[in-house]
């Protein structure tokens, strides 16, 4: 009996599926092939990502199409019904199908991704298993979604919509975040780094959801006899359409209207000493029993680095600074308030104090403003090295094409850190590289790359390359990864500056080969 | 069945039936449309649980038909709704799956004797053609009950005439017991041996065609000056009067016709139609 009815369901479907299993490994050599054509560096497995996000909910949508709601539309099930065939069977075999062919799509995709990353990936048992284990989580929780959904019949894209609006107003008006929640943690950015810890909660959360909504699939096709799951599968009449239209129009100027009353107030100090240069803003807050002068220094010269920053970088904008006195911090210790919902730069420094030094304060401000201003995706490993280089880069950027050796302290950072096989495969993982070598160091390195391009290919080369990496404005949401994609490092650098990656790189060989031999780090 | 009720939502479809049919024979269960009688074979056919009541078939009692008696039954609906993209022969394959007692050659049989052609898909068929094959699929399991739910609706005469003379060829020829639902008084006057009518979910008659014909007559009453009363016996079923003429349907035993006198009065018998919309009527004029 169960053999019978699975064999019908893939005669029925065998095309789609095969179908489907082509757009989403195709779409995985397409990716992998555009990485590598790019030199996209970082780890292979953010172009998953991208399956994952963007091809597998489509996928796993149709699938469901066929399997469930096709049944109804097509009132087949009625054909069904009288054979001697409970109706939880067919019900339990048609998602066991639709969930063997989506797990065997996003574990192929993982091992096809795997196998054309062979050469630039270390992938250990316990890697593959988290990546196993993430990948399959969220595919059996969009399949079981998207099951469930094919029971809401003509209501589905309906649902949907609604979903859609439900999201958009918590994204807007709450802290919720869903990429941080259950499913969607297991595929958000750390998917493809992540190779030690599993991400127990998220796919216990999965699990738990997964289950409720596959108890609810179960529930519609089976609540008097299936007949609901019947009901819901006829066509939408032409009153329901007109209604329908109403609501979603009444939706939207809800929405609207509510947008215009709700503008979130943005972060404020009050009392604070405001300074501005053209767009930027830079505010410092001090308590009224303290010595507000030097607060006040800080801020102006906070706001003419940051001007100066923009005109370099040629930042439309910049987010307001913030800058607290906190007496009982150190005095080198500088930290920065991570807020919700804004990407305004909230600083605590301790500028009062005797041994406060401003200038590396405000080397380490113009860091986190562009961290900020990239919603922390320079942080990304694959962009990381143009960062941490140009935090070091910007101090001297006047001098950009003087001989590095000049200065010997960076110099002497640079030559140590790439003394060990310094290779292109270390800009991609950076942050590994960074542990091996040291966090100074390895900027040392970053620092020399960015003055090898001034230096070789002048500085406006240069600081088109930086305004290519650095400035672009980032979206809030999954198009930012797109982008990245599509705009890899390497990219960037024959785009912006007009040089080949792999002749930059022997140049910057060439400068390091060329500084003064290292001494031992201190 | 007995005392068989099933609503949807607040609207009752079949309310405390009871019905009886006999091994080997050929049952009509007659009603117009919307009667209950799809509601009724849904319910047979274990599809639907009833709400209230039990199903006695093959010598089980339950409250809904088991998948072991599912297996003993074959069935064809109203609606042909078959996967259109599934031959006739790839149709059979995939029925007989489901069935232990499957007959490959007899399918075959069934197949050329109705000349369906086995390499044509199900979307190909014409609604004879796919009438037949529900036939067919239904007979090849060699069900020991078969029930078919308004198996000529949409067929040309010509098409339903063959369709019939099938049915009641293969249970004559097999003893199969046939239940079969129409709101077509002729057909069931055709096939059935004994007939069930329904009406807003309930019995409002079972036995043999010929007997309702002898125990339902018209009277017609000429002399309304004089008050009519109604014969120990006898139920009216309708009663209307036009130019001073009254018309009364009644229907009692055949042997009380007889008894009874008529003086003034003119008895005739009725063609089945008019005592099958009689029989509807009067329940119509009850509720």
């Amino acid at each position: 009996m169960t053999g019978t009815l699975l064999r019908k369901e893939l005669q029925q479907h065998w095309l789609a599926f095969l179908l489907l299993a082509l757009v989403t490994f195709g779409a995985v050599g397409l990716i992998s092939f555009t990485m590598n054509m790019r030199g996209v560096s970082g780890s292979v497995f953010m172009g998953l990502l991208v399956v994952f996000w963007f091809i597998l909910p489509p996928v796993a949508l149709l699938l469901s199409q066929r399997l469930v709601a096709l049944e109804f539309r097509e009132k087949t099930q009625l054909f069904l019904e009288p054979l001697p065939l409970p109706r939880w069977r067919m019900i339990t075999i048609k998602y066991a199908l639709g969930l063997a062919v989506t797990l065997v799509l996003v574990l192929g995709a993982l091992a096809l991704t795997a196998f054309f990353g062979r050469n630039s990936e270390v992938l250990t048992p316990r890697f593959g298993a988290i990546l196993a284990a993430r990948a399959a989580g969220w595919g059996w929780f969009v399949f079981s979604f998207f099951f469930v959904t094919g029971f809401f019949g003509r209501y589905r894209f309906l649902f949907f919509l609604a979903l859609g609006a439900a999201y958009g107003l918590c994204d807007h008006y709450t802290n919720f975040r869903a990429e941080q929640f259950g499913p969607f943690a297991l595929v958000d950015t750390r998917f493809p780094y992540e190779s030690t810890a599993f991400p127990v909660p998220a796919l216990r959360t999965t699990g738990l959801l997964s289950l409720g909504l596959v108890g609810l699939g179960f529930l519609l096709g089976l609540v008097r006899e299936g007949t609901v799951g019947a009901l819901l599968g006829e066509k939408m009449s032409h009153r329901e359409k007109m209604f329908v239209t109403a609501m979603i129009m009444a939706a939207l100027i809800t929405m609207a209207v509510f947008e215009e009353r709700k503008k979130r107030a943005p972060f404020d100090l009050p009392g604070a000493t405001e300074e501005s240069r053209g767009t930027v803003v830079v505010k410092v807050g001090v308590p009224l029993d303290a010595d507000r002068r030097r607060g006040y220094a800080v801020a102006a010269r906070a706001a003419d680095e940051l001007s100066a920053l923009s005109e370099y970088l040629s930042l439309e904008t910049l987010p307001p600074v913030f800058i607290v006195l906190r007496p009982d911090l150190d005095a080198q210790h500088f930290e920065r308030l991570k807020l919700e919902e804004t990407s305004d730069v909230v600083v605590r420094a301790n500028f009062n104090a005797a041994a406060f030094v401003e200038r590396d304060f405000l080397d380490w401000l113009v860091r986190e403003v562009l961290v900020a201003r990239s919603r922390g995706r320079l942080e990304l490993e694959r962009k990381r090295w143009v960062l941490d280089g140009f935090a070091v880069f910007w101090k001297g950027h006047a001098q950009a094409a003087a001989p590095l050796s000049e200065e010997s302290d960076l110099a002497a950072r640079a030559r140590r850190g790439a003394a060990n096989a310094f290779s292109p495969a270390d800009l991609g993982n950076w942050l590994s590289f960074s542990k091996k070598v040291g966090e100074e160091d390895a900027k040392g390195v970053a620092w020399s790359g960015l003055r090898t391009l001034a230096r070789r290919h002048g500085t406006e080369a240069c600081r088109g390359f930086l305004r290519a990496v650095l400035s672009p404005a980032v979206a809030k949401d999954a198009r930012a990864t797109w982008h990245d994609l599509l705009h890899p490092v390497t990219g960037s650098l024959e785009t912006a500056a007009g040089v080949r990656f792999d002749l930059f790189f022997a140049e910057w060989q060439e400068e390091l080969a060329a500084l003064p031999a290292p001494s031992p780090a201190p | 069945m007995s005392g068989l009720r099933r609503s949807f939502g607040r609207v009752p479809a079949v309310e405390g039936l009871e019905m009886t049919v006999r091994e080997c024979e050929i049952y009509g269960f007659l009603g117009v449309n919307g009667a209950g009688k799809t509601t009724t074979i849904r319910m047979l056919m274990g599809i639907i649980a009833p709400d209230g009541g039990t199903i006695e078939m093959f010598g089980e009692t339950a409250r809904r038909t088991t998948l072991q008696q599912k297996r003993r039954i074959g069935y064809v609906s109203q609606e042909q709704t078959f996967y259109p993209w599934m031959t006739c022969k790839a149709l059979g394959r995939f029925v007989g799956g489901f069935y232990p007692t499957w007959d490959a050659q007899e399918f075959d049989r069934l197949m050329r004797a109705l000349e369906l052609p086995p390499d044509r898909k199900a979307a190909q068929l014409s609604g004879g053609m796919r009438a037949k094959l529900a036939l067919a699929l239904a007979l090849a399991s060699r069900p020991a009950l078969l029930i078919l739910d308004e198996p000529t609706a949409g067929l040309d005469p010509v098409a339903r005439r063959e369709f019939l003379d099938i049915i009641t060829a293969q249970a004559r020829h097999h003893g199969r017991t046939t239940f079969f639902s129409s709101h077509l008084i002729d057909e069931v006057e055709r096939a059935a041996d004994h007939v069930g009518i329904i009406h807003r979910g309930r019995m409002r008659y079972e036995g043999a065609l010929a007997d309702l014909r002898e125990q339902v007559r018209r009277v017609r009453w000429s002399a309304p000056e004089t008050e009519w009363i109604t014969p120990p016996g006898f139920e009216v079923w309708r009663e209307e009067s036009l130019d001073g003429v009254r018309t009364l349907i009644l229907k009692a035993e055949p042997a009380a016709w007889d008894a009874a006198g008529w003086p003034g009065a003119e008895v005739s018998r009725m063609t089945l139609e008019d005592t099958f919309i009689a029989c509807v009527g009067a329940a119509a004029a009850q509720i």
